[in-house]
């Protein structure tokens, strides 16, 4: 079933002169990964912004859990079903303590406190902080901060949580700190997981990879037949992740070697096949 | 070659005596030369930053020396502020640093501070806006009103055009797209090229800093851990994963072909010396 | 210089005072400054000393910290003695020039300086051991009546705690882009008051400019997570006054009744 619908969407920013998004079509499936690549303007962070009515479509219509965005009323639930997850962590956190802050949006739902606590336990354990639960915020790493934001957005029990850049400002441990609690999420919990990015190590964890161009979908696909094609990707001036470049320019063609070689082993697989040949 | 920065035994710690005291820099001994391009290495709280704070005396060392063309940067007032100016330091993130009205403006501070005449400034801001790609139009523009991408190049050209003698740049690409990165990248180069000025070029990647320097210096807990050219360094790949550094995607691959039992050199960062070195391989059967 | 600020700097630790309710800390706060500055003599204050002595015991707060938190106010200190010392009509014990001492100059200069030092080690002492957070808690409940007469409590405690949430940040960003114009420069230490002050332009701009920034971005976030006033908000830790906070009161009340008749007995 589908988590995400948005139809037709566009979508242009006041006293801009061309659409930041020109008729985008998805749905996105309860319980996926789905990764969404693109340079900058390319219109992948004004489509995050719809999913949680940050924005409201120009034209077009953005469903969430089979809610229209553009009603109202109902903006809490949209905001309820897809949490939204920023790219600056220290600009998304309010409290001066950890489990404060992870408790903030239950606060703002009004549950009664043992509820509150059991969720910020949970929410901090999901994410693997739960021994920080008493720290100040900005002491914490890049790495540590932007998993309270997610855990603060998990508190309100979402069904899909939609991150825009969340690993743009990190060092490569806090990137791989924050994918790995992104993963193990998806994997163990079945959350609808929406990362905008571009690095293309993190689009290749994904089980879907959407690349946008100008403000419309350019490729969609699994990672393997995304990546694969490289010099669709070279047109797009995106690069294809060294793997896939390397079996490439050793068979062009693809006639011996298959290019959806994303892992090193993947890779190190084919080219012992290369090697044998 | 000539050298141009020294630092000796050079040793920082924070907080002395309290019961935040940590010592980011231990007893580091750095040499750059004219002209050469150095790749800057090291994880998050490795101590680079606090180390290329000294380069222009920014942080006075709690032990050691900073010598630029062979004297010491701390023996007067004077040759402190020099130093300033000797040795250009691009902070992360440098964007956030704009204030002035115009890109003009703005990229002429650091000429300004530095005494020039009117004429020269113009020249080295006009020219150095050129080098990062930014129009002529822009220049009578508010910082403020520019593209992400576009405010990075004017911090950028803000030090170029001071044409220190020594370069430092602290992570000029983290948060760009890969296009921006590519562009960053290019100035860069053009900007070496052009004055022959020593660059030191602070990354957490393997990948840019092996594209681009001849030299890698990897720092670790305060230490400098390896000293030498891409090739040396990238031999000893499985320390540099142990140091919790990610070496570049081929570097892995060929890791992984050496446990296989392929004899291979682990000595590759690039996705074309990985590709001549199989096909050699493959042809010869002899090891690359 | 940043740095020498503790002001609103926090502690976490399990003592007594730390567990206490923050809004009886604050009250206990407010009555003992009241004491001090209503008692006079030396036996009051030696027993107000005593007793705040004690409490920084119980806190486990190092001494040392207590001592820093004075350093910013020692030209205070000073100033309202010197002044208090000259200017203070009494029994002459001395006079140099136009300056004389009096008796009760030392006195009242003494008292003075005491009761600043005192006023700001025991305001320290309730910042170092209770949560900002806590503390605003206790402020909106403790100002709640005032919701009636349409006074925003709710939004003033909120405005203050993000205020405290961001102060360390802004801290260490106001240090990079002062480094960053340094690197560029910038001369903040030499030159005259004006020059100086003209040269903390470059580095206000862009303070500004993303203080703004994270302002706005934090209010995103903060209607992402669905905030929406104060109204039907609930609390992870809601104040309830316990065992310490009643010992806490019968203590100070035998503080301040001590005191004061300390001071009218002798």
């Amino acid at each position: 079933m589908a988590i995400i619908e948005t139809r037709d969407l566009t979508f242009r920013y006041e006293d801009a002169d061309s659409d930041a998004l020109c008729g985008v079509t998805l749905s996105i499936e309860e319980g996926s990964f789905t990764a969404i690549l693109g340079h900058n303007g390319s219109g992948k962070s004004t489509f995050a912004k719809h999913l949680n009515a940050i924005l409201l479509p120009s034209g077009g219509k953005v469903y969430v859990g089979g809610v229209d965005t553009a009603d109202e009323s109902r903006l809490f639930d949209v905001r309820k079903t897809a949490g939204m997850v920023f790219q600056n962590p220290d600009n998304q956190i309010v409290s001066t303590v950890v489990e404060e802050d992870v408790a903030f949006a239950c606060e703002n739902m009004g549950l009664p406190q043992e509820e509150i606590r059991a969720r910020v336990d949970e929410c901090l354990a999901a994410v693997g902080m739960g021994e920080y639960a008493r720290h100040a915020p900005h002491l914490l790493s890049g790495g540590q901060k932007q998993r309270v934001a997610i855990a603060g957005v998990l508190a309100m029990r979402p069904r899909c949580i939609v991150m825009d850049e969340p690993t743009a400002m990190l060092d490569p441990s806090g990137r791989a700190e924050v994918i790995h609690a992104v993963q193990k999420l998806n994997r163990e919990t079945g959350m609808t997981v929406v990362l905008i990015t571009h690095h293309m190590e993190e689009a290749a964890l994904a089980h879907r990879v959407i690349v946008m161009k100008q403000g419309k979908v350019a490729l969609d696909g699994t990672p393997k037949q995304v990546f694969s094609q490289v010099d669709r990707l070279r047109e797009l001036s995106l690069a294809a992740p060294q793997t896939v470049q390397l079996v490439h320019a050793l068979d062009p063609a693809g006639t011996l070697l298959s290019p959806e070689a994303l892992s090193v082993e993947e890779c190190a697989d084919q080219l012992m096949k290369y090697l044998e040949a | 070659m000539n050298e141009v920065l020294r630092v000796e035994h050079l040793t920082h710690t924070y907080s002395p005596g309290t019961p935040f005291e940590k010592t980011a820099v231990d007893h580091v001994d750095f040499t750059a030369h004219r002209g050469e391009f150095i790749g800057l290495i090291g994880h998050t709280g490795s101590g680079k930053s606090t180390l290329i704070q000294h380069f222009n005396g920014l942080l006075t060392p709690t032990e050691g020396r900073v010598l630029i063309n062979g004297e010491d940067i701390h023996q007067n007032k004077d040759m402190t502020r020099a130093a300033r100016f000797a040795v250009g330091l691009v902070f992360q993130y440098p964007e956030y640093q704009l204030f002035e009205e115009t890109v003009f403006k703005d990229v002429a501070f650091g000429p300004k501070n530095m005494g020039l005449e009117k004429d020269e400034i113009d020249r080295r801001v006009r020219e150095n806006c050129r080098i990062v790609g930014l129009p002529e139009d822009v220049l009578e523009k508010s910082p403020f009103e520019l593209s992400g991408g576009q405010k990075r190049r004017v911090a950028l050209a803000g030090i170029f055009a001071m044409e220190p003698e020594v370069m430092v740049l602290d992570e000029p690409m983290a948060g760009l797209d890969p296009a921006g990165c590519a562009d960053v990248f290019r100035f860069i180069r053009e900007y070496h090229q052009k004055h022959g000025t020593t660059i030191i070029f602070v990354t957490h990647s393997m990948e840019y800093a092996a594209q681009m320097s001849q030299r890698i210096v990897v720092m670790d807990h305060g230490k400098i851990l390896m000293d030498g050219t891409p090739d040396q360094i990238f031999a000893r790949s499985d320390e540099l994963l142990a140091a919790g550094l990610d070496v570049p995607q081929v570097t892995q691959v060929f890791l992984e072909l050496k446990r296989r039992g392929i004899n291979v050199d682990s000595a590759v960062y690039t996705v074309e010396q990985a590709a001549a070195c199989l096909r050699a391989l493959k042809e010869g059967g002899a090891a690359c | 210089m940043l740095k020498d600020i503790t002001l609103g700097q926090y502690f976490p630790g399990g003592s007594p005072l730390h567990r206490m309710d923050p809004r009886s800390k604050l009250l206990i706060l407010i009555l003992y400054i009241v004491t001090i500055f209503v008692v006079k003599g030396f036996f009051p204050y030696l027993l107000c000393v005593l007793a705040l002595i004690a409490a920084v015991i119980v806190s486990t707060i190092p001494p040392k910290m207590i001592l820093r938190s004075l350093k910013p106010i020692l030209i205070i200190v000073l100033f309202t003695g010197l002044l208090n010392l000259f200017y203070t009509p009494g029994v002459e014990l001395f006079h140099l020039w136009i300056f004389k001492i009096t008796r009760e100059g030392i006195a009242t200069a003494a008292a003075m300086a005491l009761r600043i030092i005192l006023l700001v080690a025991s305001t320290s002492l309730l910042t170092y051991t209770t949560s900002p957070m806590s503390l605003t808690d206790a402020l909106e409940n403790l100002l709640g009546p005032l919701k009636k007469i349409k006074v925003p409590v709710h939004e003033f405690a909120m405005m203050m705690s993000i205020a405290l949430r961001f102060i360390p940040t802004l801290i260490e960003e106001t240090n990079k882009i002062m480094s960053a114009q340094k690197a560029r420069g910038a001369d903040f230490e030499s030159g005259s008051l004006f020059s100086r002050a003209k040269a903390l332009v470059p580095v206000l701009v862009p303070l500004f400019v993303s203080a703004f920034r994270r302002a706005e971005e934090l209010a995103t976030a903060m209607e992402c997570r669905l905030y929406r006033g104060g109204e039907g908000r609930t609390r992870l830790h809601s104040l309830r006054y316990g065992r310490v906070d009643l010992i806490a009161a019968i203590l100070s009340a035998a503080l301040c009744g001590g005191a004061i008749a300390l001071h009218i007995l002798l």
